[in-house]
């Protein structure tokens, strides 16, 4: 397991070098990228997928990933062409999903670690925050929860949204608006009626 | 509640959105080593001779083999994976071991991975996560078992309860296809009579029957290779993550133990049988 250390670029100084690796044909290269990118991978397939085997899918992705390294520009992002062939995969499986059976998207109970103890009442309120906002969220149609869930959830930059997502960067700007246009509707209406 | 997201700027709604985000939950799976995803997607790749020539490197690619060549390969690969297995289950007869050849001939030997300054011994060989000694009993459930002689290790790793045990390349532990490293001692808890283990190597690596202590096991020189075992459940699990060199595996008393080191066969052999408990 590497630690990644940031260039002043900020790309890991590790990353770099086991790209190249990896690119060459090393799989024990390519398996401390996927160590490394595991967990953002998965969470990714499941924003777009939540009713699907997000690790499954992740895990697909990777081995696509592996087969696409070739095609890599050197020097170019990782993270968001990485994202790109996860987000594809979910979403192929969604499109494959005979129908519909409802979103998935859930709070966790545990809070992430570094979390400062709330005070029981504020912890009240932002769990019922949270789960308002969560629900709102899986009400909207795919491709705004999309732009919400890369943009916002997983706190990609617009051009990182961008190439996950296969869009224009002006796209992401007005997609992103509309989706929040949206998302307040439905925190108006309290319910699933913007579901598309 | 709702009144209060209602009210919120674009700004304010983003952030909250952003606060949200690391707290969705995401289902993992709880059986198996689900946690170890990126082993997975290395057996895939090891284990699938489409993925593994895709970089160009492979031999029949730079010969311009096409569909028909990959498929000839392919038969030949098989054919070698069940003449290997007849022979692994028939005549080298180590009850539970299994070994099958397999491997392309003349496939490029990839180096090891060197090793990057300032980090523990054996980093980068898929060995796990680094665990102190003193842990390692209640990790992996079981007393670990040492080599005589060479002390305590230099470094722990663990994975999926295989506990990795790694020294320092000496003088009198001549370093292996590891940067840095003398002679790596892996141990796992296995059903002998349940499990076998799959090895795939290049048709360069030799398999030959030994005995340790009183237990059957092989020494396995040559080439490198890699290293699988399909576990009760029929699932490939990855042993190793890397190409290794040459290697003497056997099976005792529920336990099977597996040591990586450039002494020769004998002196490994010497080495294992004079193994002592801390």
């Amino acid at each position: 397991m590497y630690e990644p250390r940031l260039t002043v670029e900020g790309r890991p100084l590790a990353e770099t070098g086991l790209i190249d690796r990896a690119r060459r044909g090393d799989v024990m290269a390519y398996e401390e990228l996927v160590r490394g990118y595991q967990d953002l991978a998965v969470r990714t397939a499941h924003l777009i997928a939540p009713d699907g085997d997000a690790e499954d899918a992740a895990q697909e992705a990777f081995v696509k990933a592996w087969a696409a390294l070739p095609r890599f520009r050197a020097g170019a992002p990782f993270r968001p062409w990485l994202l790109r062939i996860v987000a594809n995969e979910a979403r192929n499986r969604r499109r494959s999903a005979s129908r519909r059976t409802g979103l998935a998207l859930r709070v966790a109970e545990d809070r992430p670690s570094g979390d400062a103890a709330p005070s029981p009442e504020s912890a009240v309120l932002a769990s019922e925050r949270s789960a308002l906002l969560l629900a709102a969220v899986s009400t909207l149609r795919d491709e705004d929860r999309e732009i919400i869930a890369a943009r916002y959830f997983l706190d990609l930059s617009e051009a990182e949204t961008a190439e996950t997502l296969a869009l224009a960067r002006g796209t992401v700007k007005s997609r992103l608006s509309r989706a929040l246009v949206r998302l307040r509707a439905a925190l108006a209406d309290g319910s699933g009626a913007t579901d598309g | 509640m709702a009144d209060l997201l209602r009210g919120l700027s674009d700004e304010d709604l983003g952030r909250a959105l952003r606060d949200l985000g690391p707290t969705i939950a995401v289902p993992r799976r709880t059986d198996g080593p689900a946690g170890d995803l990126a082993a997975h997607v290395r057996a895939r790749i090891a284990s699938d001779p489409g993925l593994a020539r895709r970089t160009g490197r492979s031999w029949w690619a730079r010969r311009g083999g096409g569909r028909a060549a990959r498929l000839a390969v392919g038969l030949a690969l098989l054919a070698a994976v069940l003449l290997a297995a007849v022979a692994a289950a028939t005549i080298l007869g180590v009850p539970g071991i299994r070994i099958v050849l397999f491997g392309a001939p003349g496939e490029p030997v990839p180096s090891a991975t060197p090793a990057a300054p300032g980090l523990p011994l054996g980093s980068g060989a898929g060995l796990g996560r680094v665990v102190a000694l003193a842990d390692a009993d209640e990790l992996v459930g079981f007393q670990p078992r040492f080599p005589a002689g060479l002390g305590a290790p230099d470094v722990s790793w663990l994975a999926d309860g295989r506990l990795t045990l790694v020294w320092a390349a000496v003088p009198s532990l001549p370093e292996t296809a590891l940067d840095g490293v003398g002679l790596l001692m892996t141990q796992f808890r296995g059903r002998v009579d349940a499990e076998y283990y799959q090895k795939v190597t290049t048709t360069g690596t030799t398999v030959e029957p030994v005995r340790v202590d009183e237990h059957a096991g092989y020494w396995l020189a040559g080439r490198p290779h890699f290293f699988f075992y399909v576990d009760p459940d029929g699932r490939t699990v990855d042993d190793t993550r890397r190409w290794v060199a040459d290697t003497l595996i056997w099976a005792a008393d529920g336990m099977t133990f597996r040591i990586e080191s450039a002494l020769g066969r004998d002196a490994t052999i010497a080495l294992a049988e004079g193994r002592t408990t801390r």
